[in-house]
Parts: structure tokens; C-alpha cells; sequence
């Protein structure tokens, strides 16, 4: 049975490369939201197949479990979309930056594979502190924004 | 087991949909769902080449998670931001955004 993992990667990377597009052709916002719920999940049955079970549970708890659930109630006020899309600008587009993006990687996903890709982290990840840093000042401006939008919303926070 | 062409693949279509629909919809919301998408490919890709590594790499999981954080971030910011523009009837073409000009 060595074809069911490619024939299950197949399968989800479909729903996940339409859902994907589905986000942007939904007129109803509720339902581009679910659509993107549906990339979340599928990037956690990849998980799954890659072996990584705890980050696709992870992955299916914060995302699927909590942010979703939370961008489905604030963006259910809305009903309609009310900015235009034009679709004949979106085929274009997607076909040539995936297909320019999957030859890129076919031509340097070989090479950066393997134990180089552990050198290069390695190295990178020698500036982790900088990472948290950049993670606690995107928090720090999470938390300006809604302080400063505080003063013009009459919400409860 | 899953050749890491296909992974990449995967991620680079998932990134080139989310450019396409943020370059071709003026909908604000769309355009940070599209963002969104594009996170999501973004830890495909950093799990898909830590398992071509083939092994165990902790590293990995800290900068999952400095993703995983930056897209919580980016949805609590698209979340204040939707709920000021529907409170104050701002249109959700980006456009006509011009009453959040400095």
C-alpha cells in the first residue's frame, strides 16, 4: 500500500488549493470563513501524513478549534460582501505565481532539503531572542490597537 | 511517504491563490483571510522540511510557534479592525479607505 498516503495527500491538497480559492469567489464572508477553516484542517491532515501527530492536533485545536470559531462569530454580523472582486484578474495571477513558485521549488527544494536545512536553522536560530521580540512587540501593537480603537468603539471588551 | 516536491507544491499554489485573490478582491476581509491562507501554507512548508531533514529538531516547533503567533496576531488586529469599521459604517472596499488616512 505504498500509493495512499500520495493518493490521501492528493485528495486533501485539492480541497485545500479549492478552498483556498473558494475564499475569494464566496460573496457571503461567513462562508469564506469556512472555507478557510477547511485550509486549517487540511494542513492538519498533512501534518498527520508527514508523522507530525501532536502539531496537526495543535494545529486543529488553536486554529480550527479557536480562531476559526472566533472569526465565524465576529464576521456572522455581516451578510454580504459589499467590494468588488474581478475574477478575470484572479486566474491569471494564480496560475503564473504557483506555477512560477512550484518550478522555483523543484529547483531548490532538493538542495535545501536534508542536513543542510538543519545548518541553515542552526545557525539562523542562534537570534531566537530576537524572535521572541518581534513576536512580544507584535503583541505589544495587538494590544495599542485595540486601546487606541477603544476610544472610537462602544464595545464591551 | 510524501515527497517534499509535492509539500512544496502545495504551499507555493496555497501562497499564489492567496496573492491572486488579495491582488484581483478590494474586500478587507478577504484580503486577511488571504493572509491567513497564507500563514497556513507557511507552516506546511516549515513542517514539510524539517521532515526532509529527517531528524528531530526542536528548533522547529519555536518557530512554529513564532507563526503560529504572528497569524493570532494578525487575526485579533483584522477582528478590532472589522468591528471599528462596522461600527462606524466604513466601507469594507479597501479602495475607499479613506477615512482611516492619517
Amino acid at each position: 500500500m505504498p500509493y495512499v498516503d500520495l493518493i490521501l495527500f492528493c485528495a486533501v491538497a485539492l480541497v485545500m488549493v479549492a478552498s483556498a480559492a473558494a475564499i475569494f469567489f464566496k460573496r457571503n464572508m461567513m462562508h469564506s470563513v469556512l472555507y478557510l477553516t477547511l485550509v486549517f484542517a487540511g494542513s492538519a491532515v498533512v501534518f498527520i501524513l508527514l508523522g507530525q501527530t501532536l502539531i496537526a492536533m495543535l494545529q486543529l485545536f488553536i486554529f480550527v478549534g479557536g480562531f476559526s470559531s472566533y472569526l465565524m462569530v465576529t464576521v456572522a454580523m455581516e451578510k454580504r460582501g459589499s467590494a468588488e472582486f474581478n475574477p478575470k484578474l484572479f486566474f491569471p495571477i494564480a496560475t503564473i505565481i504557483s506555477i512560477g513558485l512550484i518550478f522555483l521549488a523543484g529547483n531548490t527544494g532538493g538542495t535545501l532539503a536534508g542536513t543542510q536545512m538543519n545548518a541553515y536553522l542552526g545557525s539562523a536560530m542562534r537570534y531566537y531572542p530576537m524572535i521572541y521580540m518581534v513576536v512580544i512587540l507584535l503583541f505589544g501593537a495587538l494590544i495599542g490597537s485595540i486601546v487606541v480603537l477603544k476610544k472610537f468603539v462602544k464595545l464591551v471588551f | 511517504m510524501l515527497e517534499l516536491y509535492y509539500l512544496t507544491g502545495l504551499a507555493f499554489a496555497l501562497v499564489g491563490i492567496a496573492m491572486a485573490g488579495m491582488t484581483s478582491n478590494r474586500h478587507f476581509i478577504a484580503m486577511m483571510l488571504g493572509i491567513e491562507s497564507i500563514f497556513a501554507a507557511s507552516t506546511v512548508l516549515l513542517i514539510s522540511f524539517f521532515d526532509a531533514s529527517k531528524t528531530a529538531n526542536p528548533q522547529a516547533f519555536i518557530m512554529l510557534i513564532a507563526i503560529w503567533a504572528v497569524a493570532a496576531a494578525e487575526i485579533m488586529v483584522m477582528i478590532v479592525l472589522y468591528v471599528y469599521m462596522k461600527s462606524e459604517g466604513i466601507n469594507f472596499d479597501v479602495s475607499k479607505l479613506t477615512r482611516m488616512k492619517w
